[in-house]
């Protein structure tokens, strides 16, 4: 994906939630918006055991 | 003998045993202080009246005979994302200077102070601890004090540069996703994260509550296992120094861990591995991932912190920063969902392999201290973004909690840490084997020439 495909989501992200992103902003959000996505792909692409739980806190 | 160049243990024992005053003591440092810090840039706030004030006490109280504590007379400093008393506690951030100043210090740091300590003031750090550089719009760069051209690294790059540079002898810092290892190892000073939990968080500012971590940086491991031992309470790593380390019970981190680094940061974790006697290789099982979702995780949970102030006060923000919450926080439930999900299933990995294993070793950072502006860097032959990939090799770790202890390798040239890690609780075995190569000459952290 390109980084102007993800302007759609963003815009509608960000009415959503209700935190805008200034036009002087737009460019560089959107840059590391695409960094993220990269990332967060390398995690919601590996398949799960349906086993296994969300871990938010960590327990030795 | 000049006392900045002293240890913590050391300078604690010269005034318990009244060879030498914290005041005399705390002089130098002030010294040193004020001599390089204009340069390099490590405090925000100096808190030198309050230091004398307590330096004095502790005088009085050695004189009268009282026994001060392991830290008598030891002038310490904290990142200042720490509560200390009399001070907005900022966090980097220009938003939180004309915040309420704190009514008292961070129970951890206060522990030091009963301890004996002298605090010598506050640090600079990236703007709230979201990042890998202490390059901070609002307070400066703070340089790496054994090359002022390179970055001390982040975020608690104001915490390793003055360890380094010996300005205290102690320093406190936090680890999120490798903001005590990463700017140690580029420092050259020993610092440790301890396992997720171990170190009461509170009077700190948080960034991503899932992943902080507080901790100390040294420049031994004496040290740090003395400052570890009164941060907490519970586990008291000292008197286990010399425990021997299991040579077969060592690992080097394959795979992920050694992808992208350069020759000498290999060689570093090579010569960590011959000092422990370790030959064996081992892989953490999708670490590329781990670190993914650490990356996703943080910007969610930094970017929903903050999104009051995105929201009503955006251009008071570190124009580094900015961007990077926005967008974490507007990212899709699904990503944080499966990734706080991975997180279960990459930390039941871990586990399989501390079945056998004690101790992993990893580089702390895939190449030394970067230029300080420098915006991109080469891993594995491909030029890649500098800042977010200077922490590949510790957010892994950091997100299953896991206490590292990273030391400095003697070496030619420019600092390289390793990373000695253990299993969730076992501070103290990592600590050890810091000791072991400390006592064999493979890890030092000599006060830089300035």
């Amino acid at each position: 994906m390109d980084v102007e495909d993800f302007e759609p989501y963003l815009n509608a992200a960000s009415a959503l939630i209700g935190l805008p992103i200034r036009p002087e902003d737009r460019a560089e959000v959107m840059a590391a918006f695409a960094v993220i996505t990269a990332q967060a792909r390398l995690v919601t692409e590996f398949h799960l055991p349906e086993s296994i739980e969300a871990a938010p806190r960590f327990v030795p | 003998m000049r006392f900045f160049e002293q240890g913590a243990v050391q300078l604690a024992g010269l005034v318990r045993s009244k060879q030498a005053k914290a005041a005399e003591i705390l002089e130098a440092h002030i010294a040193r202080i004020e001599t390089h810090d204009p340069l390099l840039n490590c405090f925000t706030d100096r808190t030198f009246a309050r230091a004398r004030a307590e330096a004095a006490v502790v005088d009085a109280r050695v004189a009268a005979g009282e026994d001060v504590g392991p830290l008598a007379g030891v002038p310490v400093a904290v990142k200042n994302l720490f509560d200390v008393a009399g001070l907005p506690t900022r966090a980097g951030s220009k938003i939180r200077r004309t915040a309420r100043p704190a009514t008292a210090d961070a129970p951890v740091l206060a522990r030091l102070v009963r301890a004996g300590a002298v605090l010598l003031g506050a640090l600079n750090m990236d703007e709230y601890a979201y990042g890998f550089v202490t390059e901070n719009a609002h307070d400066g760069v703070t340089r790496n004090p054994h090359d002022i051209s390179r970055i001390a690294g982040g975020s608690s790059g104001g915490s390793s540069a003055a360890v380094a540079a010996g300005f205290a002898a102690i320093t406190l810092g936090s680890d999120t996703n490798g903001s005590i290892r990463l700017p140690a190892g580029l420092c050259g000073v020993f610092g440790l994260k301890p396992t997720y939990g171990r170190v009461d968080r509170s009077g700190t500012f948080p960034f991503v509550d899932s992943f902080d971590h507080l901790g100390p940086f040294a420049r031994s491991a004496a040290d740090l296992a003395l400052a570890y031992d009164l941060l907490q309470g519970t586990d008291q790593a000292s008197g286990k120094l010399g425990r021997r380390i299991e040579p077969a019970r060592v690992a080097v981190l394959g795979d992920w861990f050694e992808q992208g680094a350069t020759e000498e940061m290999l060689e570093a974790v090579a010569a960590v591995a011959r000092g422990l006697g370790a030959t064996a290789r081992v892989t953490l099982p999708e670490a590329g991932r781990a670190r993914a979702a650490a990356f996703c995780i943080s910007a969610f949970e930094g970017g929903q912190l903050h999104k009051a102030d995105l929201c009503s006060r955006p251009q008071d923000f570190d124009p580094a920063t900015r961007p990077r919450l926005i967008a974490g926080a507007l990212q899709p439930a699904e990503t944080i969902y499966q990734a706080q999900r991975f997180r279960a299933w990459f930390q039941a990995r871990a586990e399989q392999i501390f079945e056998n294993f004690d101790l992993l070793l990893a580089p702390a950072t895939p190449c030394t201290a970067p230029l300080i502006g420098q915006k991109t860097m080469v891993l594995g032959g491909v030029e890649m973004p500098m800042r977010p990939n200077l922490g590949i090799y510790t957010q892994p770790i950091s997100f299953i909690g896991l206490p590292v202890v990273c030391v400095p390798v003697v070496s030619a040239g420019l600092p390289r840490g390793v990373q000695i890690i253990a299993p969730p609780g076992r501070e103290a075995l990592a600590l050890a084997a810091a000791a072991r190569l400390e006592a064999d000459g493979v890890v030092a952290a000599p006060v830089a020439a300035l």
